[in-house]
C-alpha cells in the first residue's frame, strides 16, 4: 500500500456563533491514497461541507476555528502552516471545486482570465505560454472550440459548461488533491452524467487524489473507491464502496441504503427514518443517532462508540456493531 | 375507469423576447412549452420528467393558471378554463392546490402556521373561528404535525422537512381533488425524503387525491407515478406507465436519460448513452424533432416532420420517427 | 398515523431566545438614543421643565449670553435672544415643532410611499410604469424650492409645512419598497397565496407588507434626519412655522446676522439640529445592521 497523500488525524473545528459553538467537525479521521476517489457522505448539518473547507483551512471567519487534530498533507502539518504557505498549497497542490457553479466564478471577468488565474498565481506564466495552457486546460475538461470559448463571460455558458470550467480551474495546477463539495447538485441528469465521467477519465490521467463530498448515494456509487458516511459531525462508517453497499454496519448507513427510491425496483413504501438530524450545537453525550436509531440501548446513550474494526478497511462506530463484532 | 379530472390539449407558452443591443434587438419568441397533451384521472399520479429547460415548471404554472395559456386548451372536469365565470374559477382554486420546491420560501415568513394553512380556506368558503382552527389542526395531524403548539409557531423555528409537511397540509385544508407537485423533495436531506414520499403516497390512499408530480429524480418519479411523460423543449416525447417506462423506454431521449441515472449500487453496470452536443435554446429549436440534433438514430425525415405522439403499444405513446413507420 | 410519519413534531425552537434579544439590545448604540431621547422629553414636557415662555419678550434681558461667557446668568444658561427670551426654553419649545414635523411627515409619507411601492411592485406593467415616473416627476422637483412654493401657495403654518415635505419623501420610499416587493413576489410562497385564491389586495397587505416593515422602520429612521433639515431649512427660509412659534431654522436664521456679535442666538439651535440628525443617522444605521441579518435568517 502506498503512502497516503492525506491523513487526517481527529480533526475538530467549531464555529463560534452567538448563541453557542456549534461542533460542526468533531474528531473526524480518515485517509486518503494517491490515485483514488473518497467519498464524503452526510446530510445537511452533517458537517461535511465544513471538514472539506477545514482541509484547507477555509473556514469562516471569525466565527469558524479548526480546534484540534492534524491534516498531514504529503508528510507536512497543514494546520501548523503559516496563512502565507497555506496559500501557496491551495489552488497548486491541493484544490477544491465547490458547489455552485453560478457564483464560482466571477460574473465580469471572461472566462479565460479566471483559468489563468492560478497559472498566474502559483505557476507564474505568461504570455503565449499562459494562452497555451489555458487552451490546454479548457480541452482536457472537453470544452468544444477551446480558442473562441477563451473569450466567453460566464453567463455565456450553459450550466455544465461552466462546472467545466470551474473544474479547468480547480486542475489548472495539476494538484495532488482535489476536494469536490457537491459538484454536481445542480446540474441535469445527463450533464452530471458526462461531468462525473470527465473526472474520472482525469483522473486516470493525471493520478489527483479525489474527496468527493456528497449527499447523493448514487453518485457515490458511480465514482468513488472508499467512502466515509458522516453524521453529525463524524464519520460513523469506513469502507471501500462495494462493502459499504453489500455490507453496511451502522445503523444510519443501513438506513439511509434503505430509505432511497431504486430506480430498478418499485417498493410500495420506503423505509423512512424518523425525526431529525440533531443540533449541531447541542450534542448527546452517548452517539448522535440515538435518537433515530431502532437499535440503541442505555450504552448508547452514555458514551460514544469506539472504531470497530469489521474487515480490511471496513469501520464502524457503533456499540451495536461491537457486540456483533465479540459473539 | 376512473374519471379524467384535468385535461390539456395541445397547450402552448410562448414568451416574447427580445435579444441584442439598443442597436438592433432582435425579436424572437422562446417556446417555453409547445404543443402539449396530457391527462389526469382521479387519484392518480402523473409524473413528468425532464431537464432544465424543458418546459415543466412552465407546465405547472399553467395547470396552476398562473400564467396565461398562447395557445391549447385546458379542461378541468369537461369544462375549458378559459370559459371559466368566477365562480368556476373559486371550485378550480378549491380543487387544485400546490406544493412547491422549496420549503424555506414557500412559507410566509411572518405568518403563523395556523393562519398559513388555514388561509385557503379563509379566502375560499365563510369557515370561521373554531371550525377553522378544528380544520386546520386536523390536517396538521394528517402530515405527522400534531403537537398542539405548532400552529402559534413561525416558519423559521421549523426544519425543512417540516415545513414541506406544512406545505403539504396547506395543500390538503381545501380538500383538493388534485395537487400539483413540482420537485416537492428535490430540496430536502436524503433521509427526510422517504419520510415525505410515504406521507404523499398514504394521503393518496386515505384521501383519493390525484397528483401531477415535476421532478427530475427519475428514481423519485418512478416511485411515486402510475405513469410518466418525459419532456424535452417544450413537447412530451414519450408516457406510459410507470414500470413500462422504466424497463422499456423506447423514445431516444428517454432511453439517454435512463441510462443517465446514477446507480443505486456500485456493481449495476452503467451502459450509459452518451448524448452529442448540448441542450438546443428554446429560443431556437430544432425543425421537425427537437431531439434530432443529439439522436444516434436521426434520419433524414426527422428534419423536416415533427413526430407525432403515437400509441406504440398498450398505453405507451411515442413521438419518434422510429416508431411511425411500420419498423 | 403510520410509523414512519414523524412522531418529533415538537418544532425546533432556536435555544436561548430570550438571551439573543438581550445581546441585541445590549449592543445598542447609547448615546444617541440618550440623545433623541433628551429632546424627545424636552419636546413632550417643554411646559414643565422650564419657568420660561419662549414666545414672550422680555426686553429687560436682551442678548445675555451663555452663563460661562462674561456677562451671562446661570438662570439663562443658554442665554437670550434678542427680545430677550431664553435660549434654552426656545430651543426646548424648537423640539417640538421639529420633532412634530419629523413624525407626521413619517407617517404621510411613508404610507404613500408604501403604498404606491407595493402596487408598483407587485403589479408591475403599466401600473409600474405610470407611478415610477410620477415618483421621478417628484424626485426631479429641486426639493425646497418646491416646498417653499406649496407653502408660500397654501400658506404658513405646521400642517402646510408637513404636506410640503411629505410631498417630497414619498417618492424615495415608494422605489426602495418597490424593489424590496419585486424580489419578494418571485418567492413561492406569494404563488402559493395566488394558488389558494388570495386576491391581489390581500397578497399585498398580508403578505408582502409584513414583509417589508423591517426595510420601512429603518428607511423612516434614516430619513429623519433629512426631514428636520427639511423643515429647518424652511424655516431658515422663512417659510417654516410662523413666528413667534419657535423653530430651529428659523432661530438659526434670526442669528445669522449677529454671529459675530451674539453667537449664540445662531449657535445652539444649529448645534441642536446637528446633533439631532446625527443621532438619528447612528441610530438607523445600528437598526439596518441589526435588522438585516434577521431578514436573512427569514
Amino acid at each position: 500500500m502506498t503512502r497516503p497523500i492525506l491523513e487526517v488525524k481527529d480533526l475538530r473545528a467549531h464555529l463560534m456563533l452567538r448563541r453557542g459553538a456549534v461542533k460542526a467537525v468533531d474528531g473526524v479521521s480518515f485517509d486518503l491514497h494517491p490515485g483514488e476517489t473518497l467519498g464524503i457522505v452526510g446530510e445537511s448539518g452533517s458537517g461535511k461541507t465544513m471538514m472539506g473547507l477545514s482541509l484547507l483551512r477555509l473556514l469562516p471567519r471569525p466565527a469558524g476555528r479548526i480546534v484540534g487534530g492534524s491534516v498531514i498533507f504529503d508528510g507536512e502539518d497543514l494546520l501548523a502552516k503559516s496563512e502565507r504557505e497555506m496559500r501557496a498549497y491551495r489552488g497548486s497542490r491541493i484544490s477544491m471545486l465547490l458547489q455552485d457553479p453560478m457564483t464560482s466564478l466571477n460574473p465580469v471577468f471572461r472566462i479565460g482570465n479566471q483559468v489563468a488565474e492560478p497559472l498566474t498565481i502559483h505557476q507564474k506564466l505568461a504570455g503565449r505560454g499562459l494562452r497555451d495552457k489555458v487552451r490546454e486546460l479548457l480541452r482536457l475538461v472537453r470544452i468544444p472550440a477551446p480558442e473562441a470559448r477563451m473569450s466567453d463571460y460566464p453567463h455565456q455558458m450553459s450550466g455544465g459548461m461552466r462546472q467545466r470550467v470551474v473544474g479547468a480551474i480547480g486542475l489548472a495546477c495539476q494538484p495532488q488533491v482535489l476536494i469536490a463539495d457537491e459538484p454536481t447538485t445542480a446540474l441535469d441528469v445527463t450533464i452530471q452524467s458526462q461531468y462525473l465521467r470527465l473526472l474520472k477519465e482525469i483522473q486516470q490521467e493525471t493520478g489527483v487524489a479525489i474527496i468527493f463530498i456528497t449527499h447523493d448515494l448514487g453518485v457515490v456509487a458511480r465514482m468513488c473507491d472508499r467512502v466515509a458516511v458522516m453524521y453529525a459531525g463524524r464519520i460513523v462508517e469506513i469502507a471501500p464502496v462495494r462493502d459499504l453497499f453489500n455490507n453496511p454496519q451502522h445503523p444510519y448507513t443501513v438506513a439511509l441504503l434503505r430509505s432511497l427510491p431504486k430506480l430498478e425496483e418499485r417498493a410500495e413504501k420506503l423505509y423512512a427514518i424518523g425525526g431529525q438530524p440533531p443540533s449541531l450545537m447541542n450534542l448527546p453525550k452517548g452517539c448522535a443517532f440515538t435518537a433515530r436509531c431502532g437499535l440503541a440501548n442505555a450504552r448508547c446513550r452514555e458514551a460514544y462508540p469506539p472504531q470497530v474494526d469489521i474487515a480490511q478497511g471496513h469501520m464502524a462506530r457503533c456499540w451495536r456493531t461491537e457486540e456483533k463484532a465479540h459473539v | 375507469m376512473s374519471d379524467v379530472i384535468l385535461e390539456a390539449r395541445e397547450i402552448r407558452k410562448h414568451f416574447p423576447v427580445s435579444r441584442g443591443g439598443l442597436v438592433a434587438p432582435q425579436r424572437g419568441v422562446l417556446k417555453a412549452v409547445d404543443g402539449l397533451s396530457f391527462s389526469i384521472a382521479e387519484g392518480e399520479t402523473l409524473g413528468l420528467v425532464g431537464e432544465s429547460g424543458c418546459g415543466k415548471s412552465t407546465t405547472s404554472k399553467l395547470i396552476l393558471l398562473l400564467e396565461a395559456l398562447s395557445d391549447g386548451a385546458i379542461s378541468f372536469r369537461g369544462k375549458d378554463v378559459t370559459q371559466f365565470t368566477a365562480d368556476d374559477r373559486r371550485a378550480y382554486r378549491r380543487a387544485v392546490q400546490a406544493v412547491f420546491q422549496d420549503p424555506y420560501s414557500s412559507l410566509s415568513p411572518r405568518m403563523r402556521i395556523g393562519d398559513i394553512v388555514g388561509e385557503p380556506v379563509r379566502v375560499n368558503t365563510r369557515v370561521r373561528g373554531a371550525d377553522l382552527k378544528g380544520r386546520v389542526r386536523k390536517v396538521l395531524n394528517d402530515v405527522g404535525l400534531s403537537d398542539p403548539s405548532v400552529p402559534a409557531n413561525y416558519p423559521h423555528e421549523f426544519s425543512g422537512g417540516q415545513r414541506q409537511r406544512i406545505a403539504i397540509a396547506r395543500a390538503l385544508a381545501l380538500e383538493p381533488e388534485m395537487i400539483v407537485l413540482d420537485e416537492p423533495v428535490s430540496a430536502l436531506d436524503v433521509s427526510i425524503r422517504a419520510q415525505i414520499m410515504n406521507l404523499l403516497k398514504e394521503l393518496q390512499q386515505s384521501r383519493g387525491v390525484a397528483y401531477l408530480l415535476i421532478a427530475h429524480d427519475l428514481a423519485v418519479v418512478r416511485h411515486m407515478s402510475n405513469r410518466i411523460g418525459v419532456m424535452y423543449l417544450g413537447k412530451l416525447v414519450e408516457i406510459a406507465d410507470s414500470d413500462e417506462l422504466s424497463l422499456h423506454p423506447l423514445h431516444p431521449y428517454t432511453q439517454a436519460l435512463y441510462s443517465a441515472a446514477l446507480p443505486s449500487h456500485p456493481d449495476i453496470p452503467t451502459s450509459e448513452i452518451i448524448l452529442t452536443g448540448e441542450v438546443p435554446s428554446p429560443l431556437d429549436p430544432p425543425s421537425g424533432c427537437p431531439f434530432r440534433t443529439r439522436c444516434a438514430h436521426a434520419m433524414p425525415v426527422c428534419a423536416e416532420v415533427p413526430p407525432p405522439l403515437r400509441e406504440a403499444a398498450s398505453g405507451h405513446c411515442v413521438a419518434c420517427h422510429l416508431y411511425t413507420s411500420s419498423n | 398515523m403510520s410509523q414512519s410519519v414523524d412522531d418529533r413534531s415538537i418544532p425546533y425552537r432556536p435555544p436561548g431566545r430570550g438571551r439573543r434579544t438581550f445581546a441585541l439590545l445590549a449592543g445598542a448604540p447609547i448615546i444617541p438614543l440618550l440623545i433623541i431621547g433628551l429632546f424627545v422629553l424636552a419636546a413632550i414636557f417643554a411646559n414643565f421643565l422650564t419657568p420660561y415662555s419662549p414666545t414672550q419678550p422680555n426686553l429687560t434681558l436682551r442678548l445675555l449670553p451663555p452663563f460661562w461667557v462674561e456677562g451671562g446668568q446661570l438662570a439663562h444658561p443658554l442665554g437670550t435672544d434678542l427680545l430677550g427670551r431664553d435660549m434654552l426654553t426656545r430651543i426646548m419649545y424648537g423640539a417640538r415643532v421639529s420633532l412634530t414635523v419629523a413624525v407626521a411627515v413619517i407617517l404621510v409619507a411613508k404610507t404613500i410611499g408604501v403604498v404606491v411601492g407595493i402596487t408598483a411592485g407587485y403589479f408591475g406593467g403599466w401600473v409600474d410604469a405610470a407611478l415610477m415616473r410620477l415618483a421621478d416627476a417628484t424626485l426631479a422637483f429641486p426639493g425646497i424650492l418646491f416646498a417653499i412654493v406649496l407653502v408660500v401657495a397654501l400658506g404658513a403654518g405646521l400642517w402646510n409645512v408637513v404636506l410640503a415635505i411629505s410631498l417630497l419623501d414619498w417618492a424615495g420610499t415608494s422605489r426602495v419598497i418597490r424593489g424590496e416587493v419585486l424580489s419578494l413576489k418571485n418567492r413561492d410562497f406569494v404563488a402559493q397565496a395566488k394558488v389558494a385564491g388570495c386576491s391581489p389586495l390581500r397578497i399585498m397587505a398580508v403578505h408582502l407588507f409584513p414583509n417589508i416593515i423591517n426595510t420601512l422602520i429603518v428607511l423612516s429612521t434614516l430619513q429623519v434626519g433629512s426631514v428636520i433639515l427639511a423643515e429647518a431649512s424652511l424655516s431658515f427660509l422663512g417659510a417654516g412655522v410662523p413666528a413667534p412659534a419657535p423653530a430651529w431654522g428659523q432661530m438659526v436664521s434670526g442669528g445669522k446676522a449677529y454671529l459675530t456679535t451674539a453667537w449664540w442666538l445662531a449657535f445652539f439651535p444649529g448645534m441642536a439640529i446637528v446633533l439631532v440628525v446625527l443621532a438619528f443617522n447612528m441610530l438607523g444605521d445600528w437598526l439596518r445592521d441589526v435588522l438585516d441579518p434577521k431578514m436573512r435568517q427569514v
